[in-house]
């Protein structure tokens, strides 16, 4: 069955509290702290942060935890601006980018955990090896047998590159997958909505000759009809995509070549 | 420890090629069963205070009697798509989900083959009781 209950070794304690500031705008950050080397469970510890002295963005507060007051504290960032996908985590319960996502959005203490039902790395490292596994197996690339024209790129009509639009801004961060319940339940073979809508980017590209293979790849109770269409990947795309739409049409191709 | 590489865990067994039947019967039955299951409980309510006799002389009618049969099978088969679809979802060792399935399916058919038995009987003979006044 579903595994309800957390493992006891991953209960989530209360930790301490780091370091107390005095001002007017003084903000708590509870964040989830996991440090494979020791046996000690997960804990979450508090860090006070003067929001009149750092940047605006929930990952402005983050780096300067780690500059100025915890060094050991450990996530994943790169761009700063929304477009690699590094920061993704759970923020007062909703998968975001940190980097994108302003303080001021949030009233009170904000609680950060990692992206939920991966295994931890280290603090708010999620390991994604699996789901980069699996966007391998969708081969998220064009496919064809046709050569290219010599002279030229192969052509698009403009109709057709934007049956593209809302497929090709996924930047992979993965918050969608980790915030939907099948996935969850089922990740091992479910591909979950990143991987769908990135299956989707290719089976909508009017350049790719590979259609009917990878519908055929996709054919599957649980790799494709795991998906219930919960929604909760549309509701929490960081980049307001809307994976369920995408699942939904693949579906639809589904039927259509049968009927 | 697994030693596969990320994409042969990804890859697993392979697409089974299956599932879009499931998905279209699933949609197909929820459709059928919206006017079925009008048509159900207006009976019910038609027949609210009615007696035996009443009961079993509607049912009689040809008319009736293939309505409550589609809405029977309509409901079960659509009851059996469903619940598989929760089987899968939850049960995580494959023995207790073949398990499951199998208990399900019987289940259905089940329900199935007495439901049909039931109201043949009673367009056949005017009775659901084998010593009733037929």
């Amino acid at each position: 069955m579903a595994e309800l209950k957390l493992p006891a070794n991953s209960i989530v304690k209360k930790g301490k509290t780091v370091n107390h500031v005095e001002g007017n705008n003084v903000r708590k950050f509870s964040v989830y702290r996991w440090d494979p080397d020791t046996d000690e469970n997960p804990r979450t510890d508090t860090y006070e942060i003067d929001l009149d002295q750092c940047g605006p963005m929930v990952l402005d507060a983050l780096l300067k935890i780690k500059n100025e007051i915890d060094p050991t504290i450990t996530f994943r960032r790169s761009c700063r601006e929304g477009i690699c996908g590094s920061c993704a985590m759970n923020i007062n319960g909703r998968n975001t980018l940190a980097c994108t996502k302003a303080i001021a959005d949030y009233d009170g203490e904000i609680k950060i955990f990692p992206l939920p039902h991966l295994s931890v790395v280290k603090d708010l490292v999620p390991d994604l090896t699996h789901f980069y596994g699996q966007l391998a197996s969708i081969q998220p690339w064009i496919k064809t047998e046709t050569a290219a024209p010599p002279d030229r790129e192969r052509l698009q009509s403009k109709e057709a590159r934007a049956k593209l639009d809302g497929l090709y801004e996924c930047i992979l961060c993965a918050c969608c997958s980790t915030s939907c319940p099948s996935y969850w339940w089922n990740s091992e073979r479910y591909l979950g909505p990143a991987v769908l809508l990135q299956a989707h980017r290719w089976i909508q590209d009017s350049r790719d000759e590979a259609l009917g293979e990878r519908l055929d790849e996709l054919e599957d109770p649980f790799r494709l009809y795991r998906c219930h269409t919960i929604m909760n990947c549309t509701n929490t795309c960081p980049k307001g995509l809307n994976p369920a739409k995408a699942i939904a049409e693949i579906k639809q191709l589904m039927v259509k070549r049968q009927l | 420890m697994d030693y596969r590489t990320p994409l042969a865990r990804a890859r697993g067994l392979g697409a089974s090629h299956d599932g879009t039947q499931h998905f279209i019967a699933l949609r197909l039955t929820s459709w059928l069963l919206v006017p079925l299951t009008l048509w159900f409980v207006i009976t019910l309510a038609y027949l609210a205070h009615s007696d035996y006799a009443q009961v079993m002389t509607w049912f009689k009618q040809p008319i009736n009697a293939i309505l409550f049969i589609s809405f029977l099978l309509t409901m079960i088969w659509h009851a059996s798509l469903g619940l598989q679809v929760i089987i899968e979802d939850y049960f995580h060792s494959e023995l207790l989900k073949m398990l499951a399935l199998m208990v399900l399916r019987a289940t259905i058919a089940l329900f199935a083959i007495s439901g049909l038995y039931f109201i043949v009987r009673v367009t056949l003979t005017g009775s659901l009781f084998m010593t009733g006044a037929a």
